[in-house]
Formats: C-alpha cells, sequence, structure tokens
C-alpha cells in the first residue's frame, strides 16, 4: 500500500514536471499577439488631420501586403491581422494610440508608425514594450540614434533628398556652370536637405549663391523667390513640402524664371505633381520606393485594384508602396523565425537581414548594420507636368 | 425621500455642498476611480489621465466662458504655453518638475492678459475671433523663438520626480492628475462661492447691472483670463509630463473647440457639468470604436477609413442633440435624474 502510494506520487511528480515542460514550451513557442492562425500587427497612422494624405496610403499599403500574403496561406501557416489606430498627426494621441495597440490589443510588432515627431514621442513606449518596429514613412536620424534594440528603419536620411538632385543637375542636366540656390524649412529636417544639398555644390566646385530658411508653415514666398531671381539661380533645389512647392513654382513663373528644379519625395505625391502642373516645371523628384507611375509600381496597382477597396485604391502613393514595404519586411523576419514566432527571434532575424528583395519597389534591404538602417539605394524621377505624372530618370543608384 | 432643502443662515447658502451626504458620496466615488488601475491595462489608465488633464483645463475654460461669460477660442494657446513653460523650465531652467507645473500655470495667467485687456472691449464674436488670433500668434512665436522652443523639432520633457520616485509609468501618473484634478475641482467649488465667483456671475448675467451694484468689470474680467488661463496651463504642463514630448501639432485650434464643445454639452458654468462634459467628448472616439467593433468587421474597417469624418459628424450631432433637447447640458440631465431620485414617488 505504502509503495503504491509511493508509486503514484512519483508518477504524479514526473507527470507535473513533464506537463509544467510542456507548458513552458508551448508558451515559448508563441508570444504577445500569435496564436496558432494569427499574427496581430499594430499601425500608428494619421489617417486623419492634415496628413491623411499619407496615413491612409501607408495603411493602405499594409493592407495590401497583407492581402497578398494571406491570399498564399499566411507565414508558416499563420494568417497576418493588422488594427489601424488613427493619431490625427498629433504626437500626443500617437502616444495614445500605440500604448493601446500595445496594452489592449496586445500586438505583436509595429509595422506603421506615423510622422518623425510622433515616432520620437512613441520611442520611450515601444522601448519599454520591446517590440518588433519597422520605421518606414518618416526616417527620421533620431530613430536610429542611438540605437534601439528592437526598432528598425527603412530609408536612407535626408540629406540624400537633397544631395541627389543637385549632384544629377550638375551631371546631366548642363548646369555645371549654373548659380544654385536652396529653400530650406529651418529646422532639423531642412538643415539636414542644406547639408545634402552643400555636399553636392562642394564636390562639384559649382556656385550656391543663396541659401534661404523659411519658417514651418509658411504659405507666402514671394519675398524668398525675388531674392533667388536677384541672385540670378539657375538651378534652385526646393525642401518644401506638397503646397509650399507648389506656391513657390507658380511665384517662380509669376517671376519669369525658368530655373531647373528638384525637391524632395513628397514632390511625387500625385495632389503634389496636380498642384505644381499649372506652372509647367519639369522637377526632380528623388525617392527610395517606386513611384505609382513605373513598372513596379504599376504591377503593385493591380494588386492593389485586386486586394483592396475602391477607398484604400483611391489613397494609392507613394507611402502606399512604403506600407507595403514595411510589411513585407517585418513579415520576412516572422517567416524566418518559422513556427516559433516570438519577438526576440524576430529582432534576431531582422537584425540579420540581407539584401532582401521588395520586387522592385525599393533597392535591396539590409538591417545588419549598427544602426538598423536600410539606407536604400535611390531612383530619380522627373515630372511631366502636361500628364501631371512623373517619370522615371534613372534606377535605383546607391550613393 | 428628501424634503426639500432649507436655508437658515448665510453660512448655509455658500456651503461646499449643501448636504454632508454629498461628501460621502464623493469619496466612494473617489475611491471607485482610484480603483481603476485595478481593473485597467496602461491604455485605459492613459485616457482616464487624459480626461483629468483636460478637465482642469475645462474647468478653467468653464469659469472664463460658463461663469464670467466671455467666450474664448484661445484655450489651446493657453495649453500650448504651460507644456513649452514646463518643458523649458524643467530643461534648461532645472526647476523641479512638480513646481514646474505651477510655474507654467502662473506663466500662462501673464500670457492671458494679451486677449484679456481686449477683452474689456470686446465681446460675443469678436472676443472669439480676438482669442482665436491668439492661439495663431502663440504658435507662430513657438515655431520662430527656435532658441529658446527648439522650433518645430518640439521638445522632450522630464519626467516628474516626486520625492525622489520617478512619476514615468501611467499608474503613478494616474494618480498625480487625479489628485490634481481634485484639488482644482476644490479650487473651483471654493471660488465659485466667494465673492468672486458671485462677481463672474454677475458679470455674465448682466455686465451694466454689475457694474451698478459696484462690481470693478476690469478688474474681475481679467482675473477670469487669468485664473482660467492658470488652470489651462497647469493642464498644458501635465499633458507635457503625460507625452514626455511636445512640439506645436499637439496644440491645434481644434482643441480649442473640443473644449468648447466639452462645456456645452457638459453643461456651462457647472462644475460637474464641465466634467461630464469632457469625460462624453473625450470617451467618444473609444465608444465609438466600441460600437462598432460590436457592429462587425465591416463597420470596423468603414471606421478606420472614416474615421475623422465620423468623430468631427458625432462631435456635430452630440452638440447639436444637446442643444435642442437639453440645452442645460448633462448637467442638467443629472439634476433632473437626481430630482426624480431623491423626490421619488413626488417627482414628475
Amino acid at each position: 500500500m505504502r509503495n503504491s502510494i509511493h508509486q503514484w506520487a512519483v508518477g504524479l511528480k514526473k507527470t507535473s514536471v513533464i506537463a509544467l515542460a510542456l507548458g513552458a514550451g508551448l508558451a515559448g513557442a508563441q508570444d504577445v499577439g500569435v496564436t496558432a492562425t494569427e499574427i496581430l500587427l499594430g499601425e500608428v497612422q494619421p489617417m486623419s488631420g492634415p496628413a491623411s494624405l499619407i496615413g491612409k496610403a501607408g495603411a493602405a499599403g499594409s493592407k495590401l501586403a497583407i492581402a497578398e500574403i494571406n491570399a498564399k496561406g499566411g507565414i508558416n501557416g499563420r494568417k497576418l491581422r493588422a488594427i489601424y489606430e488613427d493619431d490625427g498627426y498629433v504626437p500626443a494621441r500617437a502616444v495614445s494610440a500605440v500604448k493601446k495597440l500595445i496594452d489592449s490589443d496586445k500586438v505583436f510588432a509595429l509595422t506603421g508608425t506615423t510622422g518623425s515627431s510622433h515616432m520620437v514621442a512613441m520611442l520611450p513606449t515601444i522601448e519599454e514594450a520591446k517590440i518588433p518596429t519597422i520605421v518606414h514613412m518618416a526616417p527620421n536620424p533620431a530613430v536610429v540614434s542611438p540605437r534601439r534594440p528592437t526598432v528598425f528603419m527603412i530609408g536612407p536620411d535626408y540629406d540624400y533628398a537633397g544631395y541627389v538632385p543637385v549632384n544629377h543637375m550638375i551631371e546631366k542636366m548642363g548646369q555645371k556652370g549654373g548659380k544654385f540656390g536652396i529653400l530650406y524649412q529651418d529646422d532639423d529636417f531642412g538643415k539636414a536637405l542644406l547639408a545634402g544639398y552643400q555636399k553636392a555644390v562642394k564636390q562639384h566646385g559649382v556656385a550656391s549663391v543663396a541659401e534661404i530658411p523659411f519658417k514651418r508653415g509658411a504659405k507666402d514666398f514671394s519675398a524668398e523667390v525675388l531674392n533667388l531671381k536677384e541672385k540670378g539661380v539657375t538651378a534652385l533645389y526646393l525642401g518644401t513640402l506638397t503646397t509650399e512647392s507648389a506656391a513657390v513654382m507658380g511665384e517662380i513663373k509669376r517671376l519669369g524664371m525658368k530655373p531647373v528644379i528638384g525637391t524632395l519625395w513628397a514632390g511625387q505625391l500625385p495632389p503634389a505633381v496636380k498642384l505644381a502642373a499649372p506652372s509647367g516645371f519639369e522637377y526632380l523628384i528623388p525617392d527610395y520606393y517606386a513611384s505609382n507611375y513605373d513598372a513596379p509600381g504599376v504591377k503593385l496597382m493591380e494588386l492593389a485594384k485586386k486586394h483592396l477597396s475602391a477607398d484604400d485604391y483611391d489613397n494609392f502613393n507613394r507611402y502606399t508602396v512604403s506600407g507595403y514595404v514595411g510589411t513585407i519586411v517585418l513579415a520576412e523576419g516572422i517567416r524566418r523565425c518559422g513556427a516559433t514566432v516570438t519577438r526576440t527571434c524576430v529582432v534576431a532575424e531582422l537584425n540579420k537581414l540581407k539584401n532582401f528583395s521588395t520586387g522592385g519597389l525599393t533597392g535591396p534591404v539590409s538591417f545588419d548594420n549598427p544602426k538598423a538602417q536600410a539606407v536604400l539605394p535611390i531612383k530619380l524621377f522627373q515630372t511631366d507636368p502636361k500628364n501631371a505624372t512623373v517619370k522615371a530618370v534613372t534606377d535605383f543608384i546607391a550613393y | 425621500m428628501r424634503t426639500q432643502t432649507y436655508k437658515t443662515t448665510y453660512a448655509d447658502l455658500v456651503a461646499l455642498t449643501p448636504h454632508s451626504s454629498n461628501w460621502a458620496w464623493a469619496l466612494i466615488g473617489l475611491l471607485v476611480v482610484a480603483s481603476a488601475p485595478l481593473l485597467l491595462g496602461s491604455h485605459g489608465l492613459n485616457i482616464l489621465s487624459a480626461i483629468f488633464v483636460m478637465a482642469i483645463g475645462i474647468l478653467g475654460l468653464n469659469l472664463l466662458t460658463g461663469v464670467t461669460g466671455q467666450i474664448s477660442l484661445g484655450h489651446a494657446g493657453f495649453l500650448l504655453i504651460g507644456a513649452y513653460a514646463q518643458a523649458i523650465l524643467t530643461t534648461d531652467y532645472h526647476l523641479p518638475a512638480w513646481l514646474a507645473i505651477f510655474v507654467s500655470g502662473l506663466v500662462a495667467a501673464a500670457a492671458s492678459l494679451v486677449v484679456g485687456v481686449p477683452s474689456l472691449r470686446l465681446k460675443g464674436l469678436y472676443l472669439a475671433i480676438t482669442t482665436l488670433a491668439f492661439t495663431f500668434i502663440v504658435r507662430h512665436m513657438v515655431l520662430f523663438a527656435e532658441k529658446i522652443t527648439r522650433g518645430s523639432e518640439g521638445m522632450a520633457v522630464a519626467p516628474l520626480n516626486l520625492f525622489g520616485y520617478s512619476v514615468k509609468s501611467d499608474m503613478p501618473f494616474f494618480y498625480v492628475a487625479l489628485a490634481m484634478l481634485v484639488l482644482f475641482v476644490l479650487m473651483t467649488l471654493n471660488i465659485m462661492r466667494s465673492r468672486i465667483g458671485r462677481a463672474w456671475l454677475a458679470v455674465r448675467d448682466h455686465d451694466i447691472a454689475a457694474r451698478a451694484m459696484g462690481i470693478n468689470l476690469m478688474h474681475y474680467k481679467l482675473l477670469a483670463f487669468m485664473v482660467s488661463a492658470f488652470y489651462t496651463g497647469v493642464a498644458g504642463s501635465l499633458v507635457a509630463l503625460q507625452t514626455r514630448y511636445i512640439n506645436v501639432d499637439t496644440f491645434s485650434i481644434l482643441i480649442s473647440i473640443e473644449a468648447l464643445a466639452m462645456i456645452i454639452v457638459g453643461g456651462m458654468g457647472r462644475v460637474h457639468g464641465a466634467l461630464l462634459g469632457t469625460v462624453l467628448i473625450l470617451l467618444l472616439p473609444e465608444l465609438l470604436n466600441f460600437g462598432f467593433s460590436i457592429a462587425g468587421n465591416r463597420f470596423t474597417t468603414l471606421m478606420a477609413d472614416r474615421i475623422y469624418e465620423i468623430k468631427g459628424l458625432m462631435y456635430g450631432v452630440v452638440i447639436l442633440l444637446f442643444l435642442r433637447l437639453e440645452p442645460e447640458g448633462l448637467a442638467g440631465i443629472w439634476r433632473k435624474v437626481k430630482r426624480f431620485w431623491v423626490q421619488w414617488p413626488l417627482s414628475q
């Protein structure tokens, strides 16, 4: 009797140990936001407010990638699902939204992280939660300097946006003897563009006759443009965003100037191209994402037509490409983990990511560098004001 | 059934609460709210903290617009001033964060003189436009005074440090925000029953008659602006401490309009109205999200795509409904429900 009780107790002990080990194993096999059939992702996007054009397009890109992945059976048998939170382009709301995603919705990873300052505001929460995060929309250097172990950024620093078009104007557009000028926003973003511009003019030894800052929110550029005219500028870099660029070009046309113009990536947004079209300038746009007017972009649009709602399809622009690329890059990290999907594993796999192909939508994506920043090669586009479209003038080139 | 309240002394008339049982109910309510961390996670506490912080500012706006009758669309500006004062005082002048909260309120109060002085000659729409312009001016000044404010780059804000304990996470901040709200509610109730509060009510109801009774209009209108801005400045500093990062995008003109919506929906001139209005308007998006999630995927998708439009629409609809059906706002509903409950079965 005593023996049988002892044997029973030993058996129970062994069973308990095995059960605990199995339980621990199973618990270790999946992380927060991961079930046997689903992996939950989260995005904070400016779906409303002044930047809704960007946020809605970014979310549409993510939806497209998820629909495509799920249509092929998901990742190792698990479907992807995403929750999109609107921050109205307000940093305080971005913080609240990311807390909701992490704490209430219990997402596994983040793929959309709204604007630059918003991302900076969210960083403490993201770092605290140690959640894998792909920043693909606003490559702010402050996000990866210092390095955050779970944060990965796609996109080159802003100075490339200043350097590439100016370099092209000098080398390919007969501006070796030209007089260069720049209008830039008087903040870190603008100063990064100025640094890229200055690098190009210094490298080629051309004259920079006007470097004019303006304050964020400025709407009237008549004084600045008059200044450019007085200095005899023949090649101009505009560190302006959508509506500002159109305002400056309108003023340049009004004063009868005919400079060669370059601007940054936001210049290829369809509304920006349409707004600037009446001024008639064929301006240059650098971008590390494909345009929705060139082949890889058009192919993605066809896919979008198949998988997205009419509303989402209407929002298609470079930020859709951005959202799509951000999601497939994260998906690749998840895929490489196999059946055991944990945040630790995905972060480790993303850290090893090298020359990941996005099907021509960008250059190869690599995070295997100290900052975990994919400094992508840049393609140059030029607008066609008659048709209010853009066309590629170079392939993706690493600078 | 409780009978009508009869007041036989002046002290009864100006007592903070008409019945001692009110204190007991208030304490129970406070305990229930204070136990929220037992039920809510980080996100829920974050929302409640945001409500408490905003409620402080709304109490201030209510004193100015609801009690004194001076409309303001400039409170986003005061909020911004409070937040930036908190960031600058703690980062550049190394003032303790707890002290900076109150100094930020004082900075906003001083800035309110810019709109307070014109208010002496302006009323209604003209005052609304002047105060709206104030917000534009403040936002642009922040962008231009880059050496002080870091311009559009924004500023990181040092966390609050109390008794050597850093208030970084959501739960401690929740209690700080709750304590501040309780403090400001008590302050407001006391102001309302003082000579100042009664003078403000007189100015609102008929300023010429108030002057005839010996109320110095300039003094009391300016005081209303300064006290209101102080509240909002403190709320701004708490916004900065909660987010720990600020830039001008956080303080859009829309905040001033939302703030007005809160006191209209809550019930102008009532302390509990201001609180209820804040809770309802700030919880509206969450309630909508919840409602749409119950309604199914199709509606959730619609919400994701059209959230801004729906939210804007809902604000409009809620305000319209209150103006049309219950001009006294939530405070009016509260009064009617209470009367029904207390006077039952004689209530109508």
